[in-house]
C-alpha cells in the first residue's frame, strides 16, 4: 500500500485530503510542520509528499530538494492556495510532480495523485530489471541530473525513440552515448551524424548510401549511416538543423525502418534505434514551420532536457574534481590541488557554455599553473575570474538601485545604512503589512474570503494579523 | 580553433592538404605523421573544440588509434577510413566521428564538411577556451 504524506498546518486539510487517499487506497501520513514533514521522510519511506508552500516555519518550495534527495526518493506535489508562475516555476526545478491549488476540484488532486502512483509502479517495475547503469563521464549528484539518470536507465532498457535536448555544451552526445553503452545494442555501432555539419547536397547519398554511377562522381556503390548503424544506434546530433526535404525522407525509415539508396531499385532494412539531440526550441520550429511536427512526435517518445550548469551549481565540484584528475592523467602532469578562492571563482560563474565551458577552463588553467602544484584562481580565464569579482563586488555593495526602481531611495533605504539582514526584515514586515491590509479590504473583513484569496492556513492568517498588531 | 592532421601516407597527405587548402590559411593547423607524435600531442593541452582529421592508411592503424579513444573525447573528429569493409567502418565509429569519409574518394565532402564545422564554431564565438595568463 502506498505511503502519502501531507505537510500542511492545516488540520482541515488533513482531514480532507486523508480521506480522499484512503478512498484510494492508500495510507496517509501528516505532518504539522516543515522540520517534522523532513524529519518523517527521513525516516520513513513515504512515495509522495504533498506539501503546502506557506507553512509556519519556512515555505516548503525550499523543502523539496531535501525531500527528493531521500532515499526513497518520494514525488513531491506542492499544494498551494494561491498559484503564481514563479512558485510553479521554482517548484517545477526544483522536482515537483505537480503544482496544484487547494481549492481545485477532488477529481483534479485525485488525477494528479492516480498519476504519480502510477509513475512510481512503473519506475519500480523498471527497477526491477537489473540496470546497473554505467554513466561514463556523466558526473554529477543534483536531483536534476539525477532524474535524467532515471530516463537514461529507461531509456536503455527500452527501443523507444529519444530526444536529448539541452544548451550547448551540458552533455547532449555524452547522454546519447550512456544510453547506447547500457541497452542491448552496446555491442554495435554508435553512428554518429552531425546533422549541422552535413553538406547539403550530399546529406541524402550519406545517410542512406548510393549506387555506383547514381550521380557525377558516384564511382563506387557506397553504405550510408543509416546502414552502418543496423542492430546498433544512429545518433542524430543538431536534429534541428536537418533540412526539411530530409525529414521527410527519414520519417518514413523511421517509420519503416527500411530505406533506398540513391540511385537503387530496391529497398533496405536497417534496424537501428534513434537518439536524437537538440539545442534548438523544436517546438517553437515546429509552430513557424522549420521542423515537421509528425517528425518531431516520432522522435520524442523519451524527452531527456538536460539543465544547463548554472541550474545546478551543486554539480560544478564533483565535475572539477572529476575533469582535473582526468586531464592531470592524460598530460601526465601529477594531480593539482585545488585552492578554495579556485572553486569560489568556479562556483560564482553562470556557465553560458555549460560543462564543455568548465572543461576548457580547467584546461586553461592547467595550462597556465605550470609545474605549480595547487590550482588558484589567477589560473583560470581572466573572463571568468572578471565575473566573480564583479560578483563579489554586487554582494558588499548595494548595487543597481536604480534598476530596482523604488519610488525614492530615501523611501527604501534609511538615513544611514543597517545591516542586510535588518534591512531585509523591515522591508519584508512593511510589505506584509500593506498586504494584509489590502487582503483584508479585499475580502470585505471576512476570514474565509482572506483565506481563500491569501492561500493562507487559517493560523498562519492570525499569526500574521497578531505580528503586526491587526484585527478584523 | 585548430585543425589537428593525422596522415601517415605522404601522398593522400599531400592529395588531403591541397583539397583543404583554403582553411589551412585562415586556422592553425598541425600535422602529424606518425600514432607516436599523435599520442604525445593529444597528451599536451588541447583545447576541446580543435578538430581533428584522422587520415588512416590501413587497418592496423585504425586498431592503434582506438586505443587512444579516452585521449579523444570531446574533440571533433572527421575521419577518412582506408577501406569501406564492414570491419573497418565499425571499427571507425568506436572513435565517434562527425564524419566519416574513405581513402578513394576526392575530399570535396571532407573539404566541405571541415568548411560547415569551422564557420559554426566560430559562430558560436567561443573564445573561453583560448586564454593565456
Amino acid at each position: 500500500m502506498e505511503k502519502i504524506l501531507i505537510i500542511d498546518d492545516d488540520q482541515g486539510i488533513y482531514t480532507t485530503l486523508g480521506a480522499m487517499i484512503r478512498r484510494m487506497g492508500c495510507e496517509a501520513f501528516w505532518s504539522k510542520t516543515l522540520s517534522q514533514g523532513l524529519a518523517a521522510v527521513k525516516q520513513e519511506n513515504y512515495d509522495v509528499v504533498l506539501l503546502d508552500v506557506q507553512m509556519p516555519d519556512g515555505c516548503g518550495l525550499d523543502l523539496i530538494t531535501d525531500i527528493r534527495r531521500v532515499p526513497s526518493e518520494p514525488e513531491v506535489i506542492i499544494m498551494t492556495g494561491f498559484g503564481n508562475s514563479n512558485g510553479a516555476e521554482i517548484a517545477v526545478k526544483s522536482g515537483a510532480w505537480d503544482y496544484i491549488q487547494k481549492n481545485a476540484s477532488p477529481k483534479d488532486i485525485t488525477l494528479s495523485l492516480k498519476q504519480v502512483l502510477d509513475f512510481r509502479r512503473e519506475k519500480s517495475q523498471c527497477r526491477v530489471t537489473p540496470v546497473a547503469l554505467n554513466v561514463g563521464s556523466i558526473v554529477g549528484e543534483s536531483p536534476a541530473l539525477k532524474a535524467c539518470f532515471d530516463q537514461v536507465a529507461r531509456a536503455a532498457a527500452g527501443d523507444a525513440n529519444v530526444l536529448i535536448s539541452g544548451e550547448t555544451g551540458t552533455g547532449k552526445e555524452v547522454f546519447a552515448r550512456a544510453i547506447h553503452a547500457n541497452s542491448a545494442r552496446a555491442k554495435a555501432s554508435l553512428v554518429v551524424v552531425d546533422c549541422a555539419a552535413l553538406p547539403g547536397t550530399l546529406v541524402e547519398s550519406l545517410l542512406f548510401g548510393h549506387e555506383k554511377g547514381a550521380y557525377t562522381g558516384a564511382d563506387t556503390t557506397r553504405e550510408g549511416l543509416v546502414a552502418q548503424a543496423d542492430g546498433g544506434t544512429l545518433f542524430l546530433d543538431e536534429v534541428g538543423e536537418m533540412p526539411l526535404d530530409i525529414q521527410k525522407v527519414f520519417l518514413r525509415v523511421l517509420q519503416e525502418h527500411k530505406f533506398r539508396p540513391v540511385g537503387a531499385r530496391q529497398e533496405r532494412a536497417s534496424d537501428f534505434r534513434l537518439i536524437a539531440a537538440t539545442n534548438r526550441d523544436l517546438d517553437r520550429m515546429t509552430a513557424e514551420g522549420h521542423f515537421r511536427e509528425d517528425l518531431l512526435y516520432r522522435i520524442r517518445t523519451i524527452d531527456i532536457r538536460l539543465s544547463p550548469l548554472r541550474e545546478r551549481t551543486e554539480d560544478i565540484n564533483p565535475l572539477v574534481f572529476h575533469y582535473l584528475a582526468r586531464i592531470c592523467e592524460r598530460n601526465r602532469t601529477g594531480f593539482k590541488g585545488v585552492s578554495s578562492d579556485f572553486l569560489e571563482t568556479l562556483n560564482r560563474y553562470s556557465w553560458p557554455g555549460n560543462v564543455r565551458e568548465l572543461i576548457c577552463a580547467l584546461e586553461t588553467a592547467l595550462s597556465n599553473a605550470g609545474p605549480d602544484l595547487t590550482l588558484i584562481s589567477r589560473h583560470l580565464p581572466q573572463n571568468i575570474r572578471l565575473h566573480a569579482i564583479q560578483q563579489g563586488l554586487g554582494r558588499a555593495m548595494p548595487m543597481a538601485l536604480d534598476q530596482a526602481a523604488p519610488a525614492s531611495p530615501g523611501e527604501v533605504f534609511p538615513a544611514a545604512l543597517t545591516t542586510f539582514k535588518a534591512f531585509r526584515r523591515a522591508a519584508l514586515e512593511k510589505a506584509e503589512k500593506q498586504y494584509l491590509y489590502a487582503l483584508v479590504q479585499a475580502s470585505g473583513n471576512n476570514v474565509d474570503n482572506a483565506l481563500r484569496i491569501s492561500g493562507l492556513s487559517r493560523s498562519r492568517f492570525y499569526e500574521l494579523l497578531k505580528q503586526h498588531k491587526m484585527t478584523l | 580553433m585548430s585543425l589537428l592532421i593525422f596522415a601517415s601516407d605522404e601522398k593522400q597527405q599531400q592529395k588531403l592538404l591541397q583539397v583543404i587548402a583554403p582553411y589551412i590559411r585562415n586556422n592553425p593547423m598541425e600535422l602529424l605523421t606518425d600514432t607516436r607524435a599523435l599520442n604525445r600531442r593529444l597528451r599536451q593541452n588541447l583545447i576541446r573544440e580543435d578538430l581533428l582529421v584522422l587520415m588512416i592508411a590501413d587497418k592496423a592503424e585504425l586498431k592503434r588509434i582506438t586505443r587512444l579513444a579516452d585521449f579523444l573525447d570531446g574533440l571533433r573528429i572527421v575521419l577518412i577510413l582506408p577501406d569501406h569493409g564492414r570491419e573497418t567502418v565499425a571499427l571507425g565509429h568506436i572513435l565517434y566521428p562527425r564524419f566519416v569519409s574513405y581513402r578513394d574518394s576526392d575530399f570535396q565532402d571532407v573539404r566541405e564538411v571541415i568548411g560547415n564545422m569551422l564557420e559554426k564554431t566560430s559562430n558560436k564565438n567561443i573564445s573561453f577556451c583560448q586564454e593565456a595568463v
